[in-house]
């Protein structure tokens, strides 16, 4: 079965724009599933850097510790001034802002206060005390020495720490396992008017000498403690810059995440209004104690990684899509295109053709065949006749005082009376016979079928009669007649010129006795002639 | 003394001699201090207390070699970077994957199963529950690996977020307790823990359906050479064959779970 040419047509041009579509459907997929990824491996890589910078930073200040240990170790007399210019160089040009102080704190039983007193007084400090007063505590834990040295560190001077319940739990973790301890949220002395959250980091420093290969042996060799007291704002100041953009970080002191625990938001403005397109909580464990790292995309994580390339995809490959189904279509139907303009283009010139066949052979103003049309017909009448020795008719009919009407009405009016008149005549006859204009108010009649000149007579009186009866024109009523020459073949002329002639001489003759009158060609002079007396012009 | 003694004895002493030197040409090269790191991860190491199975084994490994091992601790993930970078010439009790052997030699010396710690009120009852119920989030150790089925569940849940990560299992226990992850891959090492009446109350075990893993000396390859890491890797074959690898997990496990441990 043949499809209809508009489905053949569009079948593959909608094939070719769906296939598009598909492929940059199937692009723009990937595209967003490489962005997605790609978001995703970012906040993952900003996850894991954030949590190792802070390890690793925290991992530099146990080495610290683990220097000034040894400073301790390699000694039995370290002296303030000895401390102090060990952190001054320890510290001197590196970038560790958030660090506040390094202090070194002795373990003191309640034997050892008094001359530990004195000692500070005469070597150091005039007016060291330990505060609180020890009062009967015992052991205390003041501390001794602080690096660098500054108003505000001096302040923490003979403070006892072991009055901190969280600082003493951290202490003795760490004399307990010979590694670092790292004390939950603390309030650090020397911030007497800032209320950020602190933290210290103790290691524990035993006698030299005294073995340390188990926890009854650190806590019987335990000497005292180097420790780190850093804030954690400035520790996440000095870290600027190594979070990735676009991700905002919480710090909270346990594994719980609720404000009570908070120590840092990175971005405290944030509301929460819209939810993260990624957020995680990652654990940064130490030594008995943990952090929990509450880190989220931003707004500006999503701007950072936007999908603008994927809508370039959809939106190109939607128009691209689009002008391939066009351009398919316009393959595809090109040639029955171009093969329909040509038909509408032949048929046209055929057309014009036939109009053009048509004025040559016709009269412009009634339509009728014209002289060389009809001389065209009558050659072949007459042949035909001449073949089937048979008769034909021809008559001249030259209408009477039609020069008169066109004077007195114009122009106009004759062309219309002469359209009337042609039509009426053509109503006197056969399909079959030819009724031509030769030009003005003359007219010619060919009857190629007739049996006897009496046929051709009676198609004249038929005229005649028609053309006599008033014409209505523009309100006028027009009168005229006719003269008409009959000429038979072949009585009258054995070939069209003889014959015409004949005819010619005939109508004149009519019309020389007055008009309005039937006339047979001059031999054989005809029968009878039948005459009316003229009409008046109008009635 | 007889001539033929004293040649027997010559020969006895030629033959010791040259025993050492060819032991001595086996072991590793010690021309410069070495560095091991340990993580805190229940009986492999504790920093609370500085033992475990990897000082043991790292302790073990510095008597045979005659090396000077610096040993350190820190978190996994960071041990696997300088690992990568050759910041790190040793670690201990790693597996391997395809990634990791483009950058880290492998000596095993001990092999064990993995095991799915899930709270009992998160209906799980087994493995593949837990990835079915988008409500469940796991705890991890950052970079831990495990055997198939565990990567494969671990993966699929860290693709939805659903992976909560820590540099050590302290935290992890914290928040299983806490309800805030429901269920942590662990192995034997984490049996103690595990046991604490708190977290045995609250907690099944299901097992994964994978054969045992082996675990070994991770050796850097951008640090220590190929020859070395084979002496090293003899080192450990020689530390097994002999029984001092057993001996070291019959101090941490009973018998039958350390012979099956260090028996593959």
């Amino acid at each position: 079965m043949k499809r209809p040419a508009l489905v053949t047509n569009l079948l593959l041009p909608t094939a070719v724009g769906l296939f598009s579509l598909a492929l940059t459907g199937w692009l723009w997929q990937h595209e967003r599933e490489t962005l997605d990824a790609s978001r995703r491996a970012d906040f993952d890589f900003s996850v894991r850097q954030a949590a190792g910078r802070i390890e690793q930073r925290i991992a530099t200040y146990e080495q610290m510790l683990r220097a000034a240990r040894g400073l301790f170790n390699a000694s039995d007399d370290v002296s303030a001034s000895d401390f102090r210019r060990f952190v001054d160089d320890l510290i001197a040009g590196t970038e560790l802002s958030g660090l506040q102080a390094m202090i070194f704190t002795p373990y003191l039983a309640g034997h050892q206060i008094a001359s530990h007193v004195a000692i500070r007084r005469r070597t150091d400090s005039p007016g060291y005390t330990i505060e609180p007063p020890p009062g009967g505590r015992d052991p205390v834990a003041p501390v001794t020495y602080i690096a660098p040295d500054s108003p505000i560190n001096r302040r923490a001077l003979g403070h006892d720490l072991f009055t901190s319940p969280p600082r003493r739990e951290a202490m003795l973790q760490a004399r307990d396992s010979g590694t670092v301890a790292i004390s939950p949220k603390i309030h650090l002395k020397m911030d007497q008017a800032v209320t950020s959250p602190a933290f210290a980091i103790y290691l524990a420093v035993y006698e030299p000498g005294r073995p340390t290969d188990s926890v009854a042996n650190r806590q019987a060799a335990l000497r005292g403690w180097v420790h780190i007291a850093f804030r954690i704002h400035d520790l996440m100041a000095s870290l600027y810059g190594e979070i990735a953009p676009g991700v905002a970080l919480r710090i909270y002191d346990g594994t719980r995440t609720d404000s009570d625990s908070l120590m840092f938001d990175s971005d405290p403005d944030a509301t929460d209004a819209a939810p993260p397109r990624f957020a995680t909580t990652e654990y940064i464990s130490f030594p008995q104690h943990t952090w929990a790292l509450r880190i989220r995309t931003t707004p500006a994580f999503d701007q950072h990684h936007s999908r603008r390339s994927a809508r370039i995809i959809a939106i190109g490959g939607g128009l691209g899509s689009l002008l391939l189904a066009l351009f398919t279509w316009q393959l595809t139907t090109g040639r029955s295109r171009a093969h329909a303009r040509a038909q509408v283009m032949t048929c046209e010139l055929r057309a014009s053709e036939e109009r053009m066949r048509h004025m040559a052979q016709h009269d412009p103003l009634t339509q009728l065949p014209n002289r060389a049309l009809f001389s065209d017909r009558l050659q072949a009448a007459l042949a035909r006749a001449r073949r089937d020795r048979q008769l034909a008719g021809l008559m001249f009919v030259d209408l009477d005082r039609f020069k008169t009407i066109n004077d007195l009405f114009g122009h106009a009016v004759g062309d219309r009376l002469l359209v009337a008149a042609s039509a009426r005549m053509r109503e006197c006859l056969r399909e079959s016979d030819t009724l031509a204009r030769l030009g003005g108010d003359e007219f010619v009649v060919l009857l190629p079928h007739i049996d006897s000149p009496a046929d051709a007579e009676l198609v004249a009186e038929r005229i005649r009669a028609t053309l006599v009866q008033p014409f209505g024109l523009d309100g006028h009523e027009l009168h005229i007649s006719a003269s008409v020459g009959i000429g038979i073949y072949p009585d009258h002329g054995l070939d069209d010129t003889a014959l015409m002639k004949s005819a010619d001489d005939a109508m004149y003759r009519a019309k020389d006795v007055g008009g309005n009158r039937l006339n047979f060609a001059s031999h054989p002079v005809p029968a009878q002639s039948r005459c009316a007396p003229p009409a008046p012009l109008t009635s | 003394m007889k001539p033929d003694r004293l040649l027997r004895q010559l020969l006895v002493a030629t033959l010791a001699l040259a025993a050492g030197l060819v032991r001595a040409a086996d072991l590793p090269d010690c021309s410069r201090p070495l560095t091991l790191a340990l993580h805190d991860h229940g009986l492999l190491y504790s920093r609370q207390t500085d033992t475990g199975i990897d000082k043991d084994f790292a302790d073990a490994l510095t008597r045979r070699s005659g090396c000077r091992i610096n040993i350190v601790v820190m978190p996994r993930a960071r041990i696997w970077q300088l690992i990568e970078s050759g910041g790190l010439d040793f670690s201990l009790s790693g597996i391997s994957n395809a990634q990791r052997e483009r950058f880290a030699g492998f000596a095993w010396y001990f092999s064990n199963k993995y095991y799915l710690l899930v709270r009992r009120d998160a209906g799980v009852q087994r493995v593949a529950d837990f990835t079915r119920n988008p409500a469940l989030r796991l705890g991890a150790i950052r970079s831990f690996r495990y055997s198939p089925s565990a990567n494969r569940m671990i993966d699929a849940l860290d693709a939805d977020l659903r992976v909560s990560y820590a540099s050590g299992l302290a935290p992890l226990y914290e928040t299983l307790l806490a309800n805030q992850i429901h269920g942590m891959i662990i192995e034997p090492f984490d049996y103690p823990a595990v046991e604490s009446a708190h977290i045995r109350e609250q907690t099944t075990i299901l097992e994964f359906d994978d054969p045992p893993v082996p675990h070994g000396l991770i050796m850097s390859k951008r640090s220590v050479p190929p020859a070395e890491q084979a002496r090293w890797h003899a080192l450990v074959d020689g530390l097994r064959a002999d029984g001092s690898v057993e001996r070291i997990f019959d101090k941490y496990f009973k018998p039958e779970l350390s012979r099956a441990m260090t028996r593959f």
